[in-house]
């Protein structure tokens, strides 16, 4: 009998029981539709700001490096037959991340017609850094759970193929790791590589990747004691084909998808960092940064009035919250999903 | 079992060993100039930055380095904290029960709400109490520190004035500086019991609310999903059938046997627990202005000074080390099926 | 019964706050103390509290910065053409410990400086007693080379001893007399900073301190003062002793055996809290007599909102420091990240970019004056002519400032390097240090307003972390960054030196050397009697003219100081010579 007829039968996907009990799930319902929102404010952010960007003067470099004159830059950004939007919603030039100040006034100002949402601590726009902070969220996410997943799977790979003292060496390093608190390690690594983004995205990944490591590793010793595993072994399959023909495929998808899940919550301790002090240099649109901004506003100007500047505070925060909601509903689910027992 | 907690035992120095090395290991990462980042202060002392960049060896390599550090560590001398300007370990000695006081207070809530609801969740599965109380622990998981300790400053301390920040207020802090107050344990609360002064007990106890609700919302949400989990499990167990098929008391059964046996996962929880509470009172203090170990290590890291990191690092290291132990060891207790060879 | 105890309870946890009381005074500053050890204290927060709980030969007098009143000292004459300064000190002082205040004090107080001379101290202020600037092993390195021999050394050491010994001299149990290297004007000045206070040698001896002899000295040699036993003790002459310094707080009272009369507060706390709004929070509540707030924008929009709270400001108060953006005139480092591709092709600049006058006016011409003045500081500033502050004698005041003008600008940048600068561009980066607004504010202003001019002109605005920006500034490889300087002493050499001397330590890192400048500052030095001080002042004005045409750096306006406390605080004033702004001897409630 050919092996791959003992592998567990594949239906597609959106047939599948474990897609089902997802789909019957109102809170991953939820949680889809608040990360499409997301998306999309991410994707439209340079259509949304457009006003901000052809009135606030120090977003020039941006309109500049979009090839346009301040006059058409509403038209050109909102008008999906040009070549501009998608220009600017696909690939942005990376001037266009930093905040536009109206001032350099440390105060920050209320909503007006001008700036929907305000102005914080610094003459920066809360609009802008909300929407455009939205895309650096999606992509510090991806890029570092893409970073700890390849490293994970790389080592966690390793453990689980070669066993033995590998392994067990592996293992204690992954519990170490494991034990440490998260947050403090990346602080310390972050520190040392230098600030900015990439450094801080770096240091998550480099801390990030253990978890990841052991469930694979996990899975592969399940896979491997799997009956189909034993038949291709006595027809004599050379381990290493076995691994990769075998025992990979199987156990990567789970790993994929419960690994996907963690774009929130790296995204809400990138933030946690970024409030620090870590990350993104100031202005860079970033959601940590906004709420930092905020830091000296929270008490309003006197007692019982912390509403007195509530915009600098209220409307960062709640949108990272959202966030991370919006990805822990949708995590919570698949794992229900997934593991229809708990 | 003796066997195994010697083995488990012996590690822990390796533990703080391979975590020594990466933090001096990563240091090595840095010029000798931006190591001298946490030695000079002010742009006036830059004239003479080569001196201090001598005088602290900062220029030297990865083993001269780690051998000037461990050698003075196996002395008993942790080293010269550049952020609290005194021996490590006189801030260790100064910080560590503020931080445990925090701990403490939120420690006992955070069981008690994680296991009641998770409970609570468990016997009402899948009904709306259920569902209400998973969103709750969803919107607690996703809220960061951070962010739950600005909403809590801005609510209730700037809003409705009530608690306090800070540890104790000004006035009362010259007061017990220049009177007889004897600082038994470093917590203020059990400080003000001992010495029966009532109302420093109520100022710190005041100052205590805020910051341990912040970590009780942020840890106890984990807490509550493993407890509605491991539940669920019990309940679906054979002796839970049997019990009910006998007519005992639904009540009686749900609390006597299947509670019990349910908590026994929530022990495991323990370790990730604590790494999350640890995490959380780094932050906690700083927005709470309430100077324990975690604010001194926030500040330690961000001004790159490697001896108050290496400590704090060992400190977190030994702590976690000994609490996985712990549970380990209390696991089998609870749960005699379980072996270590 | 139950409930209302539950109730009690809750009120209990919630109920008010305390205000402090009538002789106690609570002030919450944005930074924590590094060392309370005189030699070692240098920064602000540190001094503040030094400055009380020791006292030096003669002190600062209340609201006049350039007037001073004898403390430990009656009086002093100036002998042997400027090299020697006698002092006779007050009979019958104190210290806090009980043993009496003599010459042998003063004496081992001032040697202690110049013993250690830790690197990352002002003893090197003192410098000029002994003629080396450095402690005794860097400057045998420098004389004699890395790999002197042991005998070599510590010939150069004995000889170093030799100046410390005859350095400070015992005339009696009451006169002091301090033997200079070479005349210097600023003597006196410097006499007044809190590293020469008058420190009790029996008390520092006993617990382990330097002996005071030679026997030891050499064990004490650039040594950090922080691991001592003076880092965190104290016992000194002034109104108030330290009771404890734990963590951010410090906490001192009042001294009985005070010389000068017993001060009317009797209890003071010093809490290092970075957190601008518990700060304020704490003041609104009456926990805090006194706090430290950032910007005149948030006395505007917050502070003023308060009641019961006192914002102190004078139009006649003016700041011990200078700010300015300055040109590297030779930015160094291979594969620099700040300058680009080195070359002026329109992606990067040359290393001797800013030596054409051209490019630094029209550089000068893109920094917003007017709203740094009016947007960052909301119309509190002062502006500055020169890089002294504005009420020292030697600023000139007449001297124009250039302001935002675009056109002249373009002008300069399309004469700058022969027009190649116009028609390649340019890129840079301009750093600030993280976390500074007002130098970010600079930063960006000169960015948006040098980019306006021309498409090709591109400039990245990046904050430094402090590592980085050491590792940055001792390489000289910073094109251009806005910095500021505070005083050290109260003279203008403190200034000009430093900003306009091709040695000074802020010169020296831009490369910026001119030959006549270097002449008339050494000259300067030289005019040490009180006849000599007019054309002394008139050398410094006349260098703050000639430096708005060579343009080695550009002043920009300060923010304009205040206080602010509590209202029933009396006796504020400002002086910005005290770290603390006043002593706290001087006000009451």
């Amino acid at each position: 009998m050919n092996p791959q007829d003992m592998k567990p039968k594949h239906e597609p996907w959106y047939r599948s029981k474990t897609f089902k009990r997802f789909r019957r799930n109102p809170l991953a319902i939820t949680g889809t539709v608040m990360l499409i929102i997301f998306v999309v404010v991410a994707f439209l952010a340079p259509a949304i700001t457009a006003p901000q960007l052809a009135t606030i003067r120090s977003a020039r470099p941006c309109v500049r490096n979009l090839g346009l004159k301040r006059g058409e830059v509403v038209q050109a950004l909102r008008n999906p037959l040009k070549l501009t939007f998608w220009r600017a919603a696909i690939k942005p030039p990376k001037s266009c991340y930093n905040i536009p100040r109206a001032g350099y006034s440390p105060l920050p100002k209320p909503p007006s017609k001008e700036h929907p949402f305000g102005l914080t601590s610094g003459s920066y726009d809360i609009l802008y850094g909300l929407t455009w902070g939205a895309r650096t969220a999606f992509y510090i996410g991806f890029l570092v759970v893409g970073i700890s997943l390849a490293i994970g799977i790389v080592i966690g790979g390793v453990s689980g193929f070669l066993g033995g003292w590998v392994d067990n060496l592996i293992m204690r390093v992954v519990d170490v790791m494991l034990a440490f608190p998260r947050l403090v390690f990346v602080m310390i690594v972050s520190v040392i590589f230098g600030s900015g983004l990439t450094q801080v995205m770096l240091a998550l990944a480099v801390v990030g990747w253990v978890g990841y490591a052991r469930f694979f590793r996990g899975d592969i010793l399940k896979t491997k004691a799997q009956d189909f595993v034993d038949a291709a072994r006595a027809l004599g399959s050379s381990p290493t084909r076995i691994f990769f023909k075998h025992v990979v495929p199987n156990s990567i998808g789970t790993l994929l998808i419960l690994a996907s899940m963690d774009v929130g919550s790296i995204v809400l301790t990138a933030a946690g960092l970024s409030f620090l002090g870590l990350g993104a240099p100031v202005g860079y649109a970033d959601w940590g940064q906004m709420i930092s901004f905020a830091r000296g506003y929270i008490l309003g100007t006197a007692q019982g009035t912390p509403f007195d500047f509530w915009y600098v505070w209220i409307f960062p925060s709640v949108v990272l919250v959202l966030f991370g909601l919006a990805w822990n509903l949708l995590g919570d689910a698949v794992r229900d999903a997934l593991d229809p027992k708990s | 079992m003796l066997n195994y907690i010697i083995r488990r035992s012996l590690q822990i120095p390796m533990v703080l060993f391979v975590l020594s090395l990466i933090i001096v290991g990563l240091m090595q990462l840095l010029t000798p100039q931006q190591r001298a980042a946490a030695f000079v202060k002010s742009d006036k002392q830059i004239e003479h930055l080569d001196q201090i960049i001598k005088k602290y060896h900062l220029d030297e390599g990865f083993l001269v380095q780690y051998e000037l550090w461990a050698r003075e560590v196996l002395r008993g001398n942790l080293g010269f904290s550049r952020i609290s300007k005194e021996p490590v370990t006189t801030t260790i000695r100064k910080r560590l029960p503020a931080s445990m006081e925090l701990a403490l207070s939120a420690f006992i809530p955070i069981v008690l709400v994680g296991v009641w609801l998770g409970t609570i969740a468990a016997t009402h599965r899948d009904g709306i109490l259920d569902q209400a109380l998973r969103v709750v622990a969803i919107i607690g998981w996703s809220l960061p520190t951070f962010v739950m300790a600005i909403w809590l400053v801005a609510w209730v301390y700037g809003g409705l004035g009530w608690f306090g920040i800070g540890r104790l207020p000004n006035s009362m802090l010259i007061d017990l500086a220049t009177g007889h107050f004897h600082r038994y344990t470093g917590m203020y609360t059990l400080d003000g019991l001992l010495n029966g002064r009532w109302d420093v007990f109520f100022q710190a106890l005041k100052r205590l609310v805020l910051p341990a609700t912040a970590l009780v919302i942020v840890v106890s949400a984990g807490i509550m999903r493993v407890m509605r989990s491991s539940m669920l499990d019990e309940l679906g167990k054979d002796y839970v059938r049997t019990a009910r098929a006998k007519g005992l008391m639904q009540k009686a059964v749900i609390y006597k046997h299947a509670w019990r046996n349910a908590l026994i996962p929530v022990i495991t929880m323990a370790g990730p627990m604590l790494g999350r509470m640890i995490g959380g009172i780094v932050v906690i203090e700083l927005i709470f202005n309430f100077p324990g170990l975690g604010e001194w290590a926030a500040k330690a890291a961000l001004q790159l000074d490697m001896t108050t990191l290496l400590a704090f690092v060992m400190l977190i290291g030994l702590i976690m080390a000994s609490a996985n132990l712990l549970v380990d060891i209390a696991y089998v207790i609870v749960d005699p099926r379980i072996r270590y060879e | 019964m139950k409930r209302l105890i539950v109730l009690a309870f809750a009120l209990a946890l919630i109920g008010a706050a305390l205000a402090t009381p009538k002789d106690t005074y609570v002030f919450l500053q944005n930074s924590t103390f590094d060392s309370l050890d005189p030699v070692q204290a240098y920064d602000g927060a540190s001094i503040g509290v030094v400055e009380n709980v020791y006292e030096t030969l003669y002190t600062f007098k209340k609201g006049t910065p350039g007037e001073y009143t004898p403390t430990l000292a009656t009086s002093y004459e100036v002998t042997n053409n400027g090299l020697s300064y006698v002092y006779h000190l007050r009979k019958g002082v104190k210290f806090h410990s009980g043993n009496p205040m003599t010459c042998k004090d003063v004496k081992y107080s001032v040697q202690r400086n110049l013993v250690t001379m830790p690197g990352d101290s002002g003893a090197w202020i003192f410098g000029v007693l002994t003629g080396y600037g450095n402690d005794a092993m860097t400057e045998a390195k420098k004389a004699l080379g890395d790999n002197a021999s042991q005998a070599d050394i510590d010939k150069f050491l004995d000889a170093y001893w030799k100046k410390i010994e005859d350095a400070v001299v015992c005339d009696d149990m009451y006169t002091v007399r301090f033997n200079l290297s070479h005349p210097d004007v600023a003597f006196f000045a410097k006499m007044l900073f809190t590293g020469a206070a008058v420190v009790d040698s029996k008390w520092a001896i006993a617990h382990g301190a330097w002996s005071g002899t030679e026997k030891d000295w050499k064990d004490w040699i650039g040594v950090d003062l922080r691991t001592g036993y003076l880092h965190n003790h104290a016992s000194g002459t002034g109104p108030y002793k330290l009771v404890k310094w734990d963590g951010n707080t410090v906490i001192a009272e009042a001294f009985d055996g005070y010389w000068g009369g017993e001060p009317a507060i009797k209890k003071v706390l010093v809490q290092g809290v970075e957190e601008e709004a518990t700060r304020l929070e704490a003041l609104r509540r009456g926990d805090a007599d006194r706090v430290d707030v950032s910007n005149w924008a948030t006395i505007n929009a917050k502070v003023k909102q308060m009641s019961g709270v006192k914002v102190w400001s004078d139009s006649s108060w003016s700041p011990a420091s200078a700010h300015v953006v300055f040109f590297n005139f030779d930015v160094q480092g291979e594969n620099n990240p700040y300058t680009g591709s080195g070359k002026l092709d329109g992606n990067g600049i040359p290393h001797d970019f800013f030596t054409d006058i051209n490019v630094r006016k029209a550089f000068a011409y893109c920094i917003d004056q007017d709203a740094i003045f009016n947007d960052l500081f909301e119309g509190h500033g002062a502006w500055y002519t020169m890089a002294l502050p504005t009420t020292w004698p030697g600023y000139d005041p007449t001297i124009p400032i250039r302001k935002l003008d675009l056109d002249k600008a373009e002008e300069y940048f399309k004469k700058a390097w022969g027009g190649k600068v116009w028609d390649k561009g340019f890129k840079l980066t301009i750093t600030y240090n993280a976390g500074n607004t007002e130098r970010q504010t600079v930063a960006e202003m000169i960015k948006a307003n040098v980019e306006s001019l021309n498409p090709k002109f591109k400039i990245d605005v990046v904050p430094l972390q402090w590592s980085d920006y050491l590792k940055a500034a001792r390489a000289k490889s910073l094109p251009i960054w806005p910095l500021g300087w505070g005083a050290d002493y109260a003279d203008p050499d403190n200034f000009i030196h430093p900003f306009y001397h091709s040695e000074g330590s802020l010169a020296k890192r831009q490369s910026f050397k001119n030959p006549e400048f270097d002449k008339m500052i050494e000259y300067a030095r030289t005019l040490v009697k009180p006849e000599q001080q007019q054309e002394r002042y008139d050398i410094y004005k006349k260098i703050g003219r000639m430096a708005y045409d060579i343009l080695p750096n550009v002043p920009y306006p300060l923010q304009a100081p205040f206080i602010v406390t509590r209202d029933n605080l009396k006796g504020v004033y400002y002086n910005s010579m005290i770290s603390g702004d006043f002593y706290w001897k001087d006000i009451s409630k």
